[in-house]
């Protein structure tokens, strides 16, 4: 049996090295989405919600959840496979202050590979859409990314890491916590 | 007594002079036959021959473990103001956990008000025998803003995080039950 030499098994150590490093990297930037496009509505926008969460700020919430209080235990639970954690939410005082193109910038970073849309829903009476898109990873949702449009308002959201959807689906409404009523056209 | 035998031996020698030469004369440096046997090649303990292949894979080594320090150590982003951005001047009672809470307030509901941050600060110096110190009162001082600096940092953290999978949730629960609604209008064939 021929033994290998020392130079091939070096390379192949920094092969796999490169690899890893590489595909890690590649793995957590495709999951986050880039929404930074959409900061220009924020000038039209009557209200305007963002919030930004690396993995480093949710390890500074995670001690401040207190685990007695229902609520706070589920949503401790619901993020411990969490590495970021990004929304925006813009309202209008009127219909039109957003184009199809702004959605569509959203829109086509979730065609590339690994996101897959699992829901939506068209509703034609009020105009509100709302589209959700997972990525998987090893038989999990590694990340997740909802757009929700209205005539007077458009959500996106994007989740990075493991999530259980069902848990999350179920926080609102539940533990005595009141819905968010964020839509203003519906009323 | 002439000196000149201290001097240059040439004058009457002293006995108790020559007694301590004789004394000390046992202590004199005596010179080796032959200098001592040096090694003809000297041998390293370790050696270690660095040729180009090896210096290549060293040096994207080093690479790889420095951009991995970089990316963890890098500052983190800035924190996004937790305040809906309204144009309205900014709150300084209790945050409303709620996005729309002059929404609920005009539909007579109460909306929910966040613990205020204050009241949540604890300080991990109370220690009597630490505070009798007081000499280092200037760095305890910066210490204890530091703290209550991270203490401010994760409530705003805690409500952002709050506030964004409770948004999340309303819109998959409004999806949801969107899609159930539709399912039991429509008949089963």
């Amino acid at each position: 049996m021929k033994v290998p030499n020392y130079k091939t098994l070096w390379l192949s150590c920094l092969v796999f090295l490169v690899a890893l490093a590489t595909s890690s990297t590649s793995q957590a930037q495709d999951v986050k989405i880039h929404l930074d496009n959409l900061d220009k509505l924020e000038g039209r926008a009557s209200q305007t919600i963002d919030v930004t969460l690396d993995g480093q700020l949710l390890r500074f919430a995670i001690p401040f959840l207190d685990s007695k209080k229902p609520k706070e235990a589920a949503i401790k639970d619901l993020i411990a496979g969490l590495k970021g954690v990004y929304v925006k939410v813009f309202e209008f005082d009127k219909e039109g202050e957003y184009s199809i193109a702004d959605v569509d910038s959203v829109r086509a970073q979730l065609r590339s590979p690994g996101w897959s849309k699992i829901a939506g829903v068209k509703s034609n009476k009020n105009g509100e859409n709302v589209e959700v898109y997972t990525m998987l990873s090893g038989g999990q949702i590694g990340g997740m990314a909802v757009i929700a449009t209205e005539p007077k308002q458009l959500t996106v959201v994007n989740i990075v890491g493991l999530i259980d959807l069902e848990k999350l689906t179920k926080l609102s409404g539940k533990f005595g916590i009141p819905s968010i009523d964020i839509s203003t056209g519906k009323d | 007594m002439s000196e000149d035998y201290l001097w240059d031996k040439s004058g009457e020698p002293d006995p108790e002079v020559e007694q301590l030469e004789r004394a000390l004369g046992q202590l004199r440096y005596k010179a080796p036959k032959k200098p001592l046997p040096l090694p003809q090649v000297s041998r390293p303990l370790f050696r270690f021959r660095l040729n180009g292949l090896s210096a290549v894979a060293a040096g994207i080594v080093i690479l790889l473990l420095a951009g991995g320090l970089w990316l963890r150590l890098r500052p983190s982003a800035p924190v996004a103001n937790p305040e809906v951005t309204s144009g309205r001047p900014p709150q300084t009672g209790p945050i409303d956990l709620t996005a729309s809470g002059t929404h609920k307030q005009e539909r007579g509901e109460t909306p929910v008000k966040a613990v205020p941050v204050q009241s949540r600060v604890t300080y991990r110096f109370q220690n009597p025998k630490r505070q009798e110190l007081g000499r280092d009162s200037i760095s305890l001082n910066a210490r204890a803003a530091r703290e209550q600096q991270m203490v401010r940092k994760g409530e705003m953290a805690k409500e952002q995080l709050i506030k964004a999978l409770l948004i999340t949730s309303e819109k998959l629960n409004a999806m949801q039950k969107k899609i159930q609604g539709d399912q039991e209008r429509q008949p089963i064939s």
